[in-house]
Order: structure tokens, then sequence, then C-alpha cells
């Protein structure tokens, strides 16, 4: 336990600080779900590019800045506070595509891949889910058929957030026809653009279409395009799961903090915090938030980068239950406001999402419990 | 800011550990604890010759001239072991001494020759007349010499409750940050009651069969189980970052050690309840420990007043500053 570095990074938070107050988009994300989304993201990835905040921690030969997981999370805490989008198309790649790409990768792999997801050129989508594959995540059955240097894809993967913007996938598929479970499975870099791909946008309960269903009918993809080698997708994929999990949301977390900061200043200056009850909620709310900001400090300095492990899945489990309780206060404060669709209804809709994505929680309690905890399937 | 303990300080824990199972062991303090003033002064003293009252204090006042980083990795053991004995209002009662300059009475703490009890209201915990008894609020705390006390029935079997009938007042210091190192401290002696019934949990869930399966395969205990090691993970890092920032004197240190001290209270509590749920009948019996750890918790939640008041620092910053 230490300060020590405090000085060094403190230099560099206000070198973040003053160029974020002069390159954050004036502009909000436009609401559309046309290619303008598209170039409002790619245009601001490519901005924090060119101003060297992109890849803070990712190495330099693949565009990054190769500095520390601790000055990662300085930028991330300026870039919430500066009020910059929240959320892009570039997420997965920058969350959990890259990562991936960077601790299972191969060479040609990551030189292709990184610099243009850190220069906004080339979004990803995450393939993961199935209709009969969701918290079962083994069920996989979309299948690929090896035919001469290609995979042939076949079958349908959902809940794929912002598919329809996308150039790529991380898709995970069975590539062993006889096989189940685990074994056989395979994570493949998918182009979203070829022949035999079809994208359906779903509405969310928040009216907007976060999420697709995508279809594959004999889409191709070269077999260079796989990701730690054929049938090695499940132990593939647990790299993409504990980088989503864990330390790729931070930005997503400290968001909560900002949001709780907010949330207290509309009620002073509404007279609610007057209410003993909102008060100690308020107060029990930061407190919490706090937390989300120590476990991103603790997690750097404990956690293994090369292995991330299941602490990774306890930073989830706690946050999406901060998250939930964030949003039941919101929604009482709101009071008969709440009739109305507004940011505040939407932030809460869209909240209820954080419990189910990713894995839902009672599945993060299994994970925690069994493999944590060692008890007992 | 690295929040990880160094090698020295997990070495401090782990000490701290072994000598704590080994002098002060639960199944013989509850044995003792209705006959015996617990710890006995030799132990008391063994404590205080391993520094742990004076880990935060120069050597001047016979102190290791470390800080709030280390005690919070004894805190922490002594939380796990549910230790008896009044090392929190000791430590604290020391830093207030030292504050007001009283080097004797500083040392004679830090060295075990004085306890210093914690005032509750009109109640002290953990002391008898001829000790001292600390009050402690936002704006400093107060040190007095007990001459007359009334024991009460206490919650806590390990924690002799008592009215004050008498005290003669020795000292009030204006000192803030005594309050944001108190809260630390209790975080951390909370957090490790979150690891003590996390594993008493685990290990009956392991061991314990009902409809032919151990009970921790089933869904409703496992994740019960497993919300006790998300409230330890998510303490944690808080009272480490606390503790760095009341060693630094920051201005944002009294928010979080209020912080860490409401969260580890809260998860303590849940964590606690939980660990009798997890154990049924046998964990409602006065024999089992496990309603120790419930009604420690619940001690140390309001040792300095009601819980609640921790809110006043939390909410005090006008917005929780990333430096």
């Amino acid at each position: 336990m230490e300060l020590s570095n405090a000085a060094e990074l403190a230099e560099f938070r206000d070198q973040a600080r003053t160029w974020l107050a002069e390159n954050v988009p004036a502009q909000p994300r436009p609401r559309t779900t046309g290619p303008e989304l598209r170039e409002f993201d790619a245009a601001w990835q490519r901005r924090q590019f060119d101003g060297g905040w992109a890849g803070i921690a990712w190495d330099t030969p693949y565009g990054g800045r190769g500095l520390s997981p601790l000055q990662q999370i300085t930028w991330y805490e300026e870039l919430v506070r500066a009020g910059a989008p929240e959320t892009s198309v570039f997420s997965v790649a920058l969350a959990h595509a890259g990562p991936t790409l960077i601790a299972r990768g191969d060479e040609e792999q990551k030189r292709y891949h990184l610099p243009r997801i850190l220069r906004g050129e080339a979004p990803w989508c995450q393939g993961f889910s199935e209709p009969e594959a969701g918290s079962d995540l083994a069920n996989v059955r979309c299948r690929g058929v090896v035919d001469g240097d290609e995979l042939v894809i076949t079958g349908s993967k959902i809940w794929m957030t912002n598919a329809e913007h996308c150039d790529y996938c991380e898709l995970l598929i069975r590539t062993d026809p006889g096989s189940t479970r685990h074994a056989g499975l395979t994570w493949v870099i998918m182009d979203m653009r070829v022949a035999g791909v079809g994208v359906r946008p779903i509405t969310s309960i928040d009216g907007w279409p976060h999420n697709c269903q995508v279809f594959f009918d004999g889409a191709r993809v070269p077999l260079r395009n796989v990701v730690g080698g054929l049938g090695n997708g499940w132990s593939v994929a647990m790299s993409t799961l504990a980088a989503e999990r864990g330390p790729a949301f931070v930005d997503t977390r400290l968001a909560a903090v900002v949001f709780v900061d907010e949330l207290i200043d509309h009620t002073r200056a509404s007279g609610q915090l007057a209410d003993a009850k909102v008060y100690a909620d308020l107060a029990e709310l930061r407190a919490e938030a706090a937390a989300l900001r120590s476990m991103a400090y603790y997690q750097a300095a404990t956690a293994d980068p090369t292995a991330p492990g299941s602490e990774s899945v306890a930073v989830r489990a706690f946050f999406v239950q901060v998250v939930g309780r964030i949003g039941r206060t919101a929604l009482e404060l709101l009071g008969p406001d709440v009739v109305e669709s507004s940011r505040w209804t939407r932030r809460w809709l869209f909240d209820l999402s954080e419990p189910i994505a990713g894995g839902t929680i009672d599945i993060q309690r299994n994970i925690i419990g069994e493999r944590v905890l060692g008890l007992p399937r | 800011m690295n929040l990880a303990p160094s090698e020295f300080q997990t070495e401090l824990a782990a000490t701290a550990r072994r000598w704590l199972d080994r002098e002060l062991p639960l199944p013989r303090m509850r044995e003792r604890a209705a006959d015996d003033r617990l710890p006995d002064d030799a132990a008391w003293r063994g404590g205080a010759d391993l520094g742990w009252l004076g880990l935060g204090l120069p050597a001047q006042y016979g102190g290791l001239g470390l800080g709030a980083a280390e005690e919070v990795m004894v805190f922490r053991e002594l939380g796990r072991t549910l230790a008896p004995g009044p090392f929190l209002a000791s430590v604290l009662g020391g830093h207030a001494a030292a504050t007001a300059g009283e080097r004797d009475l500083a040392a004679a703490i830090v060295a075990g020759r004085r306890r210093v009890g914690a005032i509750v209201g009109e109640r002290v915990l953990d002391a008898r007349p001829g000790d001292l008894a600390l009050s402690l609020d936002a704006a400093g705390g107060g040190l007095a010499e007990l001459v007359e006390t009334e024991p009460l029935d206490a919650l806590d079997p390990l924690v002799p409750v008592a009215r004050v009938v008498r005290s003669t007042p020795l000292l009030r210091v204006a000192a803030p940050g005594l309050l944001a190192r108190g809260h630390v401290l209790v975080a951390a002696q909370l957090l490790g009651i979150i690891d003590a019934v996390r594993d008493m949990s685990v290990a009956y869930a392991r061991s314990r069969t009902q409809f032919g399966r151990p009970i921790g395969a089933f869904q409703a205990v496992k994740h019960r189980c497993a919300e006790m090691a998300v409230a330890g993970y998510a303490t944690v890092g808080q009272v480490h970052q606390a503790a760095l920032y009341v060693d630094a004197g920051r201005p944002d240190a009294a928010f979080h050690a209020a912080a860490a001290f409401v969260l580890a209270a809260r998860g303590a509590y849940r964590s606690a309840a939980d660990n009798i749920q997890n154990h049924g009948g046998i964990g409602f019996t006065w024999e089992h420990d496990a309603h120790l750890y419930l009604k420690r918790a619940s001690v140390l939640a309001n040792v300095f007043g009601p819980l609640r008041d921790a809110h006043r620092p939390i909410m005090a910053p006008a917005r929780h500053e990333f430096t």
C-alpha cells in the first residue's frame, strides 16, 4: 500500500484533463440508428488516438501508449468527469476484443486489428450467446465447417450489441461436429461484411435497438482468423469474459460515481436532500460508488494481468447490484415525473440489462461460489 | 496509488493472526469470559510488545513510526479472530494523548500499562474503574479516567459494557482526523468479520449434507456465500485506500474512511446474519460461534455513535474527487 507514484500520475492527469477540456465532442451522441452513429463514434475515437489517448495500456507496436494500468484508470477518471460519451460502437473492440487478441492472438492478428481498433476504423461486436445458449454458454450450436483454408459458418447468434454497425465479430462456434459442451469450440475473427451474414436489430425495453440477432448462412471466414487454434475456443472465450467482467469496463463503473454525484446535486437543488431517508440512501450509494473506484485500483494492484482471475467476477457482481440500487433510488427521486420518458427513465431501464448481460448475476454468483470458494456444483 | 499490501504489511498480518490464534483463541476466550478480564494483563502486554498499540505513533511515544496502512492489517486480524480487548479505543486513545502532547500518557497506553475503553453514550465498553475512556466525535476526542462504573448486561459476551457513574476528564483534543482513523480501523475489523463468516459458511456448506447433497450445492446457500466474498472484495480496496489517505492527511480522508466504514458495516451485518441462516438450527444456538460475529459487528458498527452519523462525512464533499 502506497501513494508513492502520485506526482507522476498527477502530471498525467493534468495533461488528460487539459486535452479533454478542449476535445470532448460538444454535441451529444446522435440518437439515431443510422450511419451517423458510427461516424460520430469513429471521429471521437480517432481524435483520442491522434491526441495520444487511445490504448493507453496497450503495447506501442500495436498503436498503444505502453503505459501502466494505473494511467489507464486515471484517463478513465478524467474521461467520465469531462462528460465524454459514455459508450460507443467501439466499446466491445476496446474493452474485450482487443484484450482477447492481446492475450491470445497471433502476431499477424494483433498487428492488423489492434491499430484499426484504436484508430476508430473497425468496430467489433460479440457473437457468443445463442437463442439456446444464454447463461449456458457451452451449449453453442452455431457451427463452422472447415473447407480448404476457410470455415463455413451456419447458425445464429443473439444479443449482439451494435452488430449492425460493426465490421468484425468475436464469434464462438462449434467446429468439431461430434463435440459437446466446452470441447470442440473455436473463437474466430468474423468479418461481418461478407455474404451470408444477416443482421436483425432487436428493440430493447427502453425502445432502443441496442442488440441484434445475426444469422449466418454459409458465411466464409479464412482459417487464419482463428484465435488460439481450432477447438480451443472455450479457453479463448474465458479470456474475453475475464476482460469483460473485470478491468475492461472501469470507465462504466467510474461513470456510476459521477452519476451518484449528479443525483446528489439534483436532490440538493430540488430540496429533496432534506428528507432523512433520501440523505441516507444517497450517502450509502456514494460509499458504494467509492468502492467501485477503489476496487479498480485494488484489482490493478493485485490481479495477475496475464491470467485474469475470479476476482473480476466479484467486481462485476458488486457493480450490477450498485447499479440496481442507483436505479431504484433515482426512480424514487423522480416521483411522478416518471410518467415522461426522459434521460433518467432511459438510464434506469437500460440499467436493468446490467445483471443480465455478460452472464446473469445468478451465474456470476455460481461462479464465485464454485470457482472462488470451492463449493460443490 | 498501489492498494496491494507490501510484503512487510502481509507479514505483519500473518504474525498477528498466528499470535491471536495462539494467545486469544475464541474457544478459550468464551470459557473465560464470565470470570476473567480479557485479555489478561500478560496477553495485553504481549500485544503491546508486538507494537500493536503504537503502530502509527512516532518512537517518542513508544510507537513504531508506521501508519494507518499497517494498523488496518492488524485490525483486520483482530476482527477475524474476534479478539477480546479494547484494542480500538486504546490505539485511538494513544493517538489522542500524543496529539495533546501528553507524552507519558501516550507512552503508558502504547506500552499496555493503561487500557482505554470506548465511550458509547452513557456507557463504556471494555473498561473498569482505573482505566481510561475515549470519547470520539467529528471534532476530535477526549480521554477521561473512570472512577466508578456499574456493570450492565452486555450484548456481546466478549465485550463487557458498564454505565459510567463517575469519571475524571483528563484531556480533550481538537483532531478531526481522529474519527477518520477510527472509521478506517473499525472498517478493517469489520472486514475481518466478513472474512471469518465467509470461511465459516463455506466450510459448513461443503460438509453439511441434506437431501443427499452438500448444502453448498444449493443455489440459495451458494449465493449467500458468494455475496460474502463480494462484500469482502468490495470493502478491502476502500479500507486500504482510506488508510493511505488518513496517513497522507488528505482533506478527503474523512469521506473515504467513512465510506469504508459504512461498506464494511453493511457487509458485516449482512454476512454475519446470512452465516447464521446458512447454519440453520445450529446457527441459532448459543453454543455455536455464529452469533458472536453478528454481535461484534453490531457493537463495532455503533461504537462511534449511530452508523448513520457516518453519512455526514460521506455527503460533505461537493463531489467525489478523483485525485
